[in-house]
């Protein structure tokens, strides 16, 4: 039974004002919750695959790049500048050779924060992504060694992951008999077997020289008298002989921890010890760099005047320091890369 | 203002209300309870299968000496002497680079993975392309599961083949190209 109204000059009940407002509040509310209801069919995380592939390339076949935005400087070298001109991230050696990562890269990497690298992974863009990335090198005794491995925390439910093999090179040089490796230049043997020389060209490079004694052929130690020459000289002279100081121009690290050089006399070698004799070039050629030199040889010598039995003894491989003098040069067939297999794992998830 | 004689329409606006309010949530919690993510598609696995076929076959063939342009692929396909594996020798007995390589790739690849490989190249004599098995484990065309590949692409000079007196290429027209095709499928 509806109301009896007297007056009809136009009153609203206030039931229909109440009911009306819901109604129109109501209407509203839907026509705005309905675009809402398409959310979930967006593409959400549905090319997952394409984007782990795509970081995967570009960590294993692009060599990055930096740009200096002050100079305009720029090139693919970017693990030797500074991390703002960082402009895009890539492991490789260089274009040329895919698959093939530079240790120097690899190192770098681990310094770089995490936000920035992400972002210069191409993983910022309208989608986010994260990534997680582990670098595994597979060293000759059958041990794994993990260079790198970046990890985000994640309660993603998708994530994508892709395993590449990859090949880790550390650099360029000799291996001596296939045991000892000279990084940073050629080494020869010279007829009577006492020094063990390493040559170069000419040059004002201020690589450091690595020379790696290994396959040590005296267990009970004692390696006396050990001395480091390099010879300094403009190129078309006689160089002149400057003994090289310890400490300061050259370091000996026994398996990779520093050693005294007078530790020499008493430490004990085993057959699977490491000697790294590593030239400061940096320092030396700083020194003559002024005057116009450069080394062109460095020189290893256990005793400063020759006593045969003790010499031939003192260096981890007599078979080859016994034969005739031979220039080994960059045809040498032992001149080699550096490389060790490796596998790269990224995943890739959305934020 | 006016005073209702009897309550019937406060209660008709509530029903309207409390309906109107039940009709939205519900459709609400329905559509917002749908997860769309789409499974990916078998062509993702395809994928990263040709993907270790290539890498395996791209850190084979990485040049390893800056002075020259061989790699271990190279020379164990240069070393080659013709003798081709079947579906009874696994790999052609006598051909010991062709087993140094089977090793290679055995460990590259995982362990519920096999392989063929076959080279492929333009005989100048008979104007056809041969193929040849050198690493045989299984009939890749009649698998009931997917078997996909990676392929390689070498060119072989007089310079490669020199001391070589049984290489298979010795007595053919140089730069020979020469494509390394790896076959492989899960098991």
């Amino acid at each position: 039974m509806g109301l009896r109204i007297e007056d009809e000059s136009g009153n609203l009940n206030i039931d229909f004002l109440v009911g009306v407002v819901i109604f129109i509040g109501a209407f509203l509310y839907i026509i705005g919750t309905i675009p809402g209801f398409f959310l979930p069919y967006q593409t959400n995380s549905v090319d997952l695959g394409s984007v782990v592939y795509r970081t995967s390339c570009l960590l294993a076949e692009d060599p990055g790049w930096y740009v200096d935005d002050v100079s305009g400087v720029n090139g693919t070298a970017w693990e030797y500048e500074d991390i703002a001109k960082l402009a895009r991230v890539g492991l490789a050696v260089d274009k040329k050779t895919p698959n093939v990562l530079a240790m120097d890269k690899v190192s770098r990497m681990s310094s770089i924060p995490y936000v920035l690298s992400r972002d210069d992974l191409g993983l910022n863009n309208t989608l986010v992504y994260n990534y997680s990335l582990k670098i595994t090198r597979f060293l000759p005794d059958d041990t794994d060694q993990v260079l790198l491995n970046i990890s985000q925390p994640s309660y993603a439910s998708n994530v994508e992951s892709i395993d590449r093999t990859i090949i880790i090179r550390e650099g360029e040089g000799l291996y001596y008999d296939n045991h000892t490796f000279i990084k940073g230049g050629i080494a020869y043997v010279d007829t009577n077997a006492t020094n063990l020389s390493v040559e170069r060209h000419p040059c004002f490079d201020q690589t450091n020289i690595t020379v790696r004694l290994t396959n040590f052929v005296r267990s009970n130690g004692s390696y006396s008298g050990f001395a480091v020459y390099y010879y300094v000289g403009p190129y078309y002279n006689d160089p002149a002989k400057v003994e090289a100081a310890e400490g300061s121009e050259y370091y000996l690290f026994k398996n990779g921890a520093y050693m005294d050089v007078a530790d020499l006399e008493f430490v004990p070698f085993d057959k699977g010890d490491k000697l790294d004799v590593v030239l400061n070039m940096r320092v030396i050629q700083a020194k003559y760099a002024a005057l116009g030199l450069n080394v062109s040889r460095v020189m290893l010598s256990t005793v400063p005047t020759a006593i045969t039995h003790q010499i031939i003894a003192a260096f981890p491989d007599i078979s080859l320091a016994s034969e005739v003098a031979e220039d080994y040069n960059l045809t040498n067939p032992n001149y080699r890369y550096f490389d060790d297999h490796g596998m790269m794992t990224v995943q890739v998830w959305q934020v | 203002m006016t005073r209702a004689r009897n309550r019937d329409g406060q209660v008709y606006t509530m029903e309207g209300i409390v309906a109107a309010l039940i009709i939205v949530v519900s459709v609400m919690f329905i559509t917002s309870s749908i997860n769309l993510v789409s499974p990916s598609t078998e062509k993702a696995v395809d994928t990263k299968m040709t993907i270790m076929a290539q890498d395996t076959l791209v850190t084979l063939g990485t040049v390893d000496q800056p002075s020259n342009f061989s790699s271990v692929l190279k020379r164990d396909l240069v070393a080659w002497t013709g003798l081709e594996a079947s579906d009874t020798v696994e790999v052609p007995a006598g051909e010991t680079a062709i087993v140094g390589l089977n090793d290679q790739i055995g460990e590259m690849l995982p362990p519920n993975v096999l392989y063929n490989l076959q080279v492929l190249y333009w005989n100048d004599l008979t104007g056809t392309l041969e193929t040849k098995t050198l690493i045989y484990h299984g009939d890749a065309q009649n698998l009931t599961y997917n078997a996909l590949s990676g392929s390689k692409k070498i060119v072989i000079n007089d310079e490669d083949t020199q001391g070589i007196g049984s290489s298979y290429w010795k007595n053919m027209a140089k730069p020979k190209t020469v494509e390394a095709k790896l076959i492989i499928w899960w098991v």
